[in-house]
């Protein structure tokens, strides 16, 4: 049974609501496997990422499901029929490229228009069906320019109205902003957010970055070492990571080992704290940073001293170190008179609800 | 001292030497051919027309055959993964720098009455008996193609490995098959390339006079060979002069058609690929458009991309083989026991090799050689080094004014440079001289040693110099533990390829060698006028051993430096 479904989240298979089922798809080469047996299930309209590091499988996974790398193992159904053995050209899904893949020969329009040329349609509609594309990526007045007339923004923009042009079944978009400086991945970001809502496409996005997958996911398919660690909205991936490498790969993390002792969680500097989870014997635990609440020192909760304050003038970093001697980092809201001074006697608490017991080893 | 003062004095050895043996010279000469007089000699006289019109001929089929054979091993060699295609582009390199003269005397025993190519014939019942293969328009066609096509694939590939795989893969995501990705996506994306290619191979067709000569009749004679006979049996400087003039025009207007398409910076590793063809390129690639889809719909259903399928690649290996045979079918010969050449050969013996090395000519024609490819990779590097230097000190225009000018001799025939050089050694008492055929062949081998070099120091990171100032190291401290450790591997490579042009070049020697100091291309050009003899083959054979083994080293140390 695949984790998605144990995880409670995705409807039954029968139901028609799923656009791509991926089943015990698996990749290796020459004994090496780049991707383990993996099942998803992506519903129409929906964008699920593929979130992960370097190396963690997700670009093969994507190149699969396109057509471009043939699987070892295991299926695609697309609308419930299998594609396994189509070639790309007969998938009928769009692909934006990570280097965009703008064939510089071709002026934008004739871009665009290519996958519309190989469906044969009438030169009328044609014409239609860029424009409005075009029209929808804000590119109209540069239907004439080549690719490499334009910005990478721009590129970027006319590889995307080129994949969903020919309304294609699902969109696929591998690290689409991987090559844009910060300023414009934050603004292209947003516009394909827009662009998602508007269209109600299905998108399955490749990332390694959190922020991107965190704005953009209905759902986040987080993977690392060819296999998902853990599938789930960005909301439960947060708050209810399964595992130390989901913990460490979105947000910051503080990250301590505890032993249970009734309901409540001995740290290893011996003092504790209370979590609503379930948990007996080892374990690891995590507390978000902004989950911390610092007050004045004497409270009920860790006792700590303040060891380091970084102001970044949104908010302030804390690093405190227990009576015991572990580490922990604290964020507030900056600004609000001076704030703790190091070498400051404080408590830090969090309530119950947000001290996460981390059910799966670190491998994961 | 001033940067400006630095860079004249580093480009002064360059500019003096090409100033004086090489534009001088050729200006000079060809000069006294635009006279009305010759103008009217060439347009009066049928014979010389139809040799024009011959070498047009015979370059254009060369062309053609060139491209249509070249072609599909760059598309195949471009699709391959790095390392596999740094192996298999081998097969490609070695006929490219083994030596021209080799390649065409094996054809003569390839296509001889008792060669290799009609006993295949006789024997699969194609042919009842040996058919007259040699002498005619085909054999200098096939002998041309077959020493031109490395060197267009080499030209395809440049522009080939260019073109990114995802826009093949990209077209198969929006819905075009194989057949019509390729068609109107990675062909249109291919002709500068192609371009290119057929613009060098034609002019280089043009000026050849070796396939010709040996393989042809009087019927395929060529404006190179005319241009011999002019200066060496009848001494007719004047019209030699016009008809070099002839050669040079053509050439020049052929690699500015190059510039427009390419752009001669191509030729040192810049990315080429200007603007497309305007209107008639865009006419073409709905041509090409259009014969995709054609394709598409009658083709079956391939899920590969052409550049796995199996078709593509025995193309690739039968053109491979066909690059190969006359280098792998001389070795027999060479130890045949007939004393004529025949296939198959029989009764192994050494008795040539003992010939040749027991003949003092060859031996001094060997050592000769020998000593003029080292002085004239010395040379090179003693010319082209500081002009490389000063290269990549510049930018802009007067950048590539000095690029078309050090690589300027690739432009030129070499046959123009030899008889301008000739006419100048005549008068200053220089024929027959190692100094002249040295200043020669460093004229011909400078533009592949310029090229190399640039490649080597672009490689380079000017700031290591700078850290290693930074960290105590005096300039010429600096410049022996860290600029030379990386650059030298490239520098000796390069030196290499100097060494194998000169090795190799007959044109100069045809003229300003005489006598007894012949150099080896020379003699074995002498020797096979007169009859291709086993004794040649096995000259040709261990000529090709020493160069193949001096290249592949020259690669192998090239190839280090990219790494690095």
């Amino acid at each position: 049974m695949s984790l998605a479904l144990a995880m409670g989240e995705v409807a039954p298979r029968t139901v028609p609501d799923i656009r791509l089922d991926v089943q015990g798809l698996a990749k290796s080469y020459g004994g090496v496997a780049a991707l383990e047996p993996v099942s998803l299930a992506v519903r129409r309209g929906e964008f699920l990422t593929l979130l992960g590091p370097s190396g963690s499988g997700k670009t093969t996974l994507l190149m699969m499901i396109a057509g471009l790398v043939d699987p070892s193992d295991g299926r695609i159904l697309i609308d419930g029929a299998d594609v396994t053995a189509q070639p790309a050209y007969r998938r009928d899904i769009g692909v934006v490229f990570q280097s965009y893949a703008l064939f510089p020969h071709l002026s934008v329009f004739d871009n665009v228009a290519f996958p519309l040329e190989m469906r044969r349609l009438p030169k009328a509609e044609i014409r239609r069906a860029v424009t409005s594309a075009l029209d929808l990526v804000r590119l109209g007045p540069y239907a004439d320019r080549r690719p490499r007339e334009l910005s990478g923004g721009q590129q970027q923009r006319v590889a995307f109205a080129r994949a969903i042009v020919f309304q294609p079944s699902i969109v696929l978009m591998d690290e689409p902003l991987g090559a844009l400086d910060k300023r414009l991945r934050d603004e292209l970001k947003l516009e394909i957010r827009r662009l998602h809502r508007e269209l109600g496409a299905t998108i399955v996005y490749v990332t390694h970055d959190q922020d991107e997958a965190m704005l953009l996911s209905d759902r986040i398919c987080l993977m690392n070492r060819a296999r998902i660690a853990q599938l789930g909205t960005p909301g439960t991936l947060y708050t209810r990571p399964v595992s130390r490498f989901a913990a460490e790969f979105l947000g910051e993390s503080n990250i301590l080992s505890a032993t249970a002792e009734g309901g409540l969680l001995r740290l290893a500097d011996g003092q504790t704290v209370v979590t609503r989870d379930a948990a007996a014997g080892a374990v690891e635990v995590l507390i978000r940073p902004e989950r911390l609440i610092l007050a004045r020192s004497g409270q009920p909760g860790l006792a700590a001293v303040v060891e380091t304050v970084i102001d970044l003038g949104g908010v302030r970093q804390i690093f405190l170190r227990t009576a015991g001697g572990l580490v922990l980092r604290a964020t507030t809201l900056g600004g609000g008179g001076p704030g703790p001074r190091p070498g400051e006697q404080v408590t830090a608490t969090a309530d119950p609800a947000d001290v996460v017991v981390l059910p799966g080893g670190a491998a994961r | 001292m001033t940067r400006t003062r630095l860079k004249l004095i580093l480009l002064g050895p360059a500019l003096l030497f090409l100033g004086a043996f090489f534009v001088a010279p050729v200006a000079g000469f060809v000069a006294q051919g635009a006279t009305p007089d010759q103008l009217n000699r060439l347009a009066m006289a049928g014979a010389y027309l139809r040799v024009l019109g011959n070498s047009f001929v015979i370059a254009g089929w060369v062309t053609l055959a060139t491209l249509a054979v070249g072609y599909p091993v760059a598309y195949v060699l471009a699709t391959m993964d790095r390392r596999r295609r740094g192996y298999w582009s081998l097969f490609v390199l070695l006929p490219f720098w083994s030596s021209f003269l080799v390649r065409s005397f094996a054809w003569i025993v390839l296509l001889g009455r008792n060669g290799p190519l009609n006993d295949l014939l006789v024997s699969t019942g194609l042919a009842d008996r040996p058919q007259e293969l040699l002498y005619g328009p085909a054999a200098v066609v096939i002998g041309m193609t077959n020493v031109l096509t490395p060197f267009a694939i080499l030209t395809m590939l440049g522009v080939l490995e260019g073109i990114a795989p995802e826009l093949s893969r990209a077209a198969g995501t929006l819905g075009a098959r194989p057949v019509q990705a390729f068609f109107r996506i990675y062909l249109p994306l291919s002709f500068p390339g192609i371009a290119a290619a057929g613009l060098l191979v034609f002019v280089t067709a043009f000026g050849f006079f070796i396939a010709p000569a040996l393989l042809g009749s009087v019927r395929e004679t060529m404006i190179a060979q005319l241009v011999i006979q002019q200066v060496l049996e009848l001494t007719n400087w004047p019209f030699a002069a016009m008809l070099c003039l002839a050669l040079l025009v053509a050439a020049l207007a052929v690699f500015l058609l190059y510039d427009r398409i390419v752009g001669l910076s191509s030729l040192a590793g810049g990315t080429g690929a200007r603007r497309d063809g305007g209107r008639i390129g865009r006419a073409g690639s709905r041509i090409l458009a259009m014969v995709g889809d054609g394709l598409a719909r009658v083709a079956p259903s391939r899920p590969r991309p052409p550049g796995r399928a199996p078709a593509t690649r025995a193309a690739a290996l039968l053109v491979i083989f066909f690059l190969l045979a006359p280098l792998i079918l001389l070795v027999p010969v060479s130890f045949s026991g007939q004393s004529f050449v025949s296939w198959p050969p029989t009764d192994p013996t050494l008795r040539w090799y003992g010939e040749v090395v027991a003949s003092p000519i060859w031996l001094a024609a060997a050592g000769r050689s020998f000593f003029v490819a080292f002085l004239t990779a010395l040379g090179c590097f003693a010319v082209a080094m500081p002009a490389g230097v000063a290269f990549m000190m510049m930018s802009g225009r007067s950048a590539a004014a000095l690029f078309a000018l050090i690589v300027s001799p690739l432009i030129v025939p070499r046959l123009v440079i030899a008889v301008s050089l000739f006419y100048v050694y005549a008068r200053l008492g220089w024929v027959g001289t190692t100094l002249g055929l040295v200043i020669g062949h460093i004229v011909i081998a400078l533009p592949f040693f310029f090229i190399a070099v640039l490649a080597v120091l672009k490689t380079y990171d000017t700031r290591l110099d700078q850290a290693a100032a930074s960290l105590g190291a005096p300039p010429w401290t600096a410049a022996r533990r860290v600029t030379l450790p990386l650059i030298g591997t490239g520098l000796v490579s390069a030196s290499l390829f100097a060494f194998v042009t000169s090795l190799d070049e007959l044109n100069v020697a045809l003229f300003a060698s005489g006598g007894l100091v012949s150099t080896l291309p020379k003699m074995m050009w002498d020797e096979a006028t007169l009859r291709f003899s086993p004794v040649l083959a096995a000259v040709s054979t261990l000529v090709l051993l020493v160069m193949s083994a001096v290249v592949l080293l020259a690669l192998r140390l090239g190839s280090s430096v990219k790494e690095s």
